[in-house]
């Protein structure tokens, strides 16, 4: 085989876009070493057309091992010369992969030819062993890699970057912008990496914040326009609103603020700064299915405040109750004034008395119709059933409960009832209590008195609805029931309510009783005494005249 | 081997002192390299050229018969060009040779002349005659121009040589006087190398000729 010599000449490498076009062009022109025979002198480095030859190519990293080899079956053309691309040859079973495997990663390659003339497979001589060079200067007008570029120096761009296809722009480092940042699209910063601006952030668009926004440092945060929240809205500190505030949809004051009743700093909603406190609007007009306030507790509504009309009213037990008693006292108060009217000769004066009672009791009648009907608006109602007031114990350290009947001395109250000025009962759970006490102590020294309505009160033995209650015994705080009956005068001022249920229980019952309000069966005393004071006066007159008739015989 | 060429040149001059005819001769030799490579390949496109050719010989007769001896010293100058397309190159050779030659001839046909040319009293006339001749000749000076490249073949053992030549001729001698004539002559031969190339080389080169000549000669007196 003739020694041939192989001038290659190699062109820039170039990789375009697809891994079907990646390779490395490869120019030779092969010349005869072993020159032209002519007369006289040879011709020496006579390039050789037409040969058919096998070049093999083979690319080795710096630790000496093949990352690609192939072969190309070739001959020179007219001028000798082979044109060939690397990469594109037929790959050998040496090569560990394909041209597009090759990782370019800046470490040195060396390229070995290796030349094998004819067409079979004849020895491959090694030709040349070149180390693979980068280009140091590169001048282009248009650079396409479909690889990735590696820059270890600074790279300075003197027009503009276009990264296109959508392909992301990774930075491992800082980016720093000197001049402005326009972005058509969406900023992310993801990995929950944070976004640091020392300066002001203006937004002219709509900012979603997917996350929360946390605002450090105790900076305050300045909204010019509306703050419009979809969600919950959490804030671990203060709230200090300086205008108006409206909340159009439900808000849910739930504080963890527990402590004692007379500590401003244990309610949750405090409303002060005003010489007013709670203005309540409810739509349309008030009734007593609208409630302005309802108390709950663990076991349900506890009471309200709702609203009264005049239908309201009307139909409310206890005006009608009231309406039913003057009813009767009226009655009564017109069956005493005919009766002193009848006996007007006789006795005058019980006449004027009876008339002075019946302008009384109507004065009295239409005073409470004209103050219910103008005070109608709202009717706090509850499940407590009575007014109560804070009566201190006469002595505070005496055990007394509720439903216990106690009596009132000097304000004070005690288990002992003989001598009382007054008989009451301890109330539960009264509806309005008043002469709330000023501290904790007299708070822990004083009971909650029922000065009206329904209270339950500890009655020994049975009960029917309708009977007096009267202390027990004076000292034991329990009461027993007297039907109306049974009652005596000497126990009208010991009467300390009417059972309004029963108690059927022979030894304790815990009977609702109807406190402060004024009974009618004096009248029945006062009526029989009037009768037997008519009688006695008509006995009186009629005495008188027989004297007289004695006298003129 | 050159020294020796020189001493029969020399022994022939001095022998031409004493011929009976003296001749120079001019014409155009029409030269054909015969090459083969090493493996015995001619060359492609290797044509020949015409180049000059010079000489001067004297003739000798032969105990009065139409046969002579015949020597003489010449400078022929043979040339070749090729060129090979496929390589793009351009050969050409130009090769001037100093030779002698000797051998004999035979006149013929003589028109109006008497047999005997050393006739004194002859009349104008015409003699055919052939010859035959050996020699050797040897380069004077040679050119080879690959391209555009000049090589002096002076010191190439192709050619730097000396060749044995084998010539043949025919020609046509007109006795204008008795002692001048002029002589037409036409000389086929062929130089070949006898010698082994002392570096090895298995090529082959010689030289094929045609030569067209004219002459002038003079008789010269014969001496009894």
């Amino acid at each position: 085989m003739k020694r041939v010599l192989l001038l290659s000449v190699f062109i820039m490498a170039f990789f375009r876009l697809s891994g079907q076009y990646q390779g490395i062009a490869y120019q030779a022109v092969l010349f005869d070493e072993n020159s032209r025979e002519i007369p006289g002198v040879d011709v020496i480095g006579n390039y050789i057309p037409s040969q058919a030859m096998t070049m093999r190519f083979s690319i080795i990293n710096e630790n000496g091992i093949i990352e690609y080899q192939e072969e190309h079956q070739t001959s020179t053309d007219k001028f000798g010369m082979i044109n060939l691309i690397i990469g594109w040859g037929i790959i050998t079973l040496a090569s560990p992969g394909t041209f597009s495997d090759i990782d370019w990663d800046g470490s040195p390659k060396d390229l070995r030819v290796e030349i094998a003339l004819g067409n079979g497979s004849g020895v491959f001589d090694e030709f040349s062993y070149e180390k693979l060079l980068f280009v140091p200067y590169a001048f282009h007008r248009n650079i396409t890699a479909t690889g990735s570029m590696i820059i270890d120096g600074p790279s300075t761009l003197r027009s503009s970057l276009d990264v296109l296809n959508g392909s992301p722009t990774n930075l491992t480092g800082n980016l720093n912008v000197d001049g402005f940042s326009d972005l058509n699209g969406s900023l992310n910063v993801n990995n929950g990496s944070p976004t640091n601006l020392t300066g002001n952030l203006n937004v002219d668009g709509i900012s979603d914040l997917n996350g929360s926004l946390n605002v450090n440092n105790g900076n305050p945060t300045f909204l010019t326009g509306n703050l419009t929240v979809s969600l919950l809205t959490t804030l671990n500190s203060n709230l200090s609103v300086n205008a108006v505030s409206n909340f159009n949809g439900q808000v849910t004051i739930d504080a963890d603020v527990n402590g004692t009743d007379d500590q401003y700093s244990s309610y949750p909603l405090r409303v002060q700064g005003s010489n007013q406190g709670i203005g309540i609007i409810v739509d349309g007009s008030r009734d007593n299915t609208n409630n302005f306030i309802t108390f709950w507790d663990s076991q349900g509504i506890q009471g309200r405040i709702e609203g009264q009309t005049d239908a309201d009213l009307l139909n409310d037990p206890e005006y009608i109750y009231d309406q039913a008693l003057y009813a009767a006292q009226t009655l009564v108060q017109a069956a005493n004034l005919v009766t002193a009217l009848a006996a007007i000769a006789v006795d005058p004066g019980n006449a004027i008395i009876e008339g002075a009672n019946s302008v009384a009791l109507a004065a009295e009648i239409a005073g409470y119709n004209i103050f219910a009907f103008q005070n109608l608006g709202v009717t706090y109602e509850s499940g407590s059933g009575d007014y109560a007031e804070w009566l201190p114990r006469l002595d505070p350290d005496e055990k007394i409960i509720f439903g216990q009947i106690v009596g009132v001395y000097g304000g004070k109250i005690t288990k002992k009832t003989d001598g009382a000025e007054m008989l009451m009962v301890v109330s539960k759970s009264p509806i309005v209590l008043g002469n709330m006490p000023k501290d904790s102590i007299s708070r822990k020294n004083s009971e909650k008195v029922g000065f009206l309505g329904q209270v339950p009160v500890w009655i020994i033995g049975k009960v029917k609805t309708g009977d007096y209650i009267i202390p027990f015994k004076s000292g034991s705080g329990f009461g027993r029931a007297i039907a109306s009956k049974d009652l005596t005068i000497d126990m009208m001022d010991k009467i300390v309510g009417i059972a309004w249920s029963d108690g059927n229980n022979e030894f304790v019952n815990l009977v609702n009783t109807l406190v402060g309000v004024k009974n009618n069966d004096w009248i029945k005393f006062i009526k029989s005494d009037k009768e037997k004071i008519a009688s006695l006066n008509n006995s009186i007159h009629a005495l008188k005249e027989e004297n007289e008739l004695l006298k003129n015989r | 081997m050159k020294k020796l060429f020189y001493l029969i040149t020399l022994s022939f001059l001095s022998v031409s002192l004493h011929a009976q005819q003296f001749n120079f001769e001019f014409g155009k030799t029409i030269s054909k390299f015969d090459y083969k490579n090493s493996e015995g390949l001619r060359l492609e496109n290797l044509n020949g050229n015409t180049e000059n050719h010079l000489a001067l010989g004297f003739k000798q007769p032969i105990k009065r018969s139409d046969f002579y001896y015949l020597a003489g010293l010449f400078y022929n100058k043979y040339g070749a060009i090729s060129s090979d397309y496929n390589a793009g190159n351009y050969y050409k050779w130009e090769v001037n040779y100093l030779g002698f030659n000797i051998g004999f001839g035979y006149e013929f046909l003589k028109l109006d002349y008497q047999r005997n040319y050393r006739n004194v009293n002859s009349e104008e006339a015409f003699t055919f005659y052939i010859q035959l001749n050996t020699g050797a000749e040897m380069l004077v000076q040679g050119n080879q121009t690959i391209n555009n490249q000049v090589i002096n073949l002076k010191g190439v053992e192709q050619f730097d040589k000396p060749l044995i030549l084998g010539l043949g001729s025919i020609g046509v001698n007109y006795y204008a006087t008795r002692t001048v004539f002029v002589f037409a002559q036409y000389t086929g031969g062929k130089s070949f190398s006898v010698f082994k190339s002392n570096s090895g080389d298995t090529e082959k080169l010689n030289f094929i000729t045609h030569t067209i000549s004219l002459g002038i000669g003079i008789n010269l007196p014969v001496h009894k």
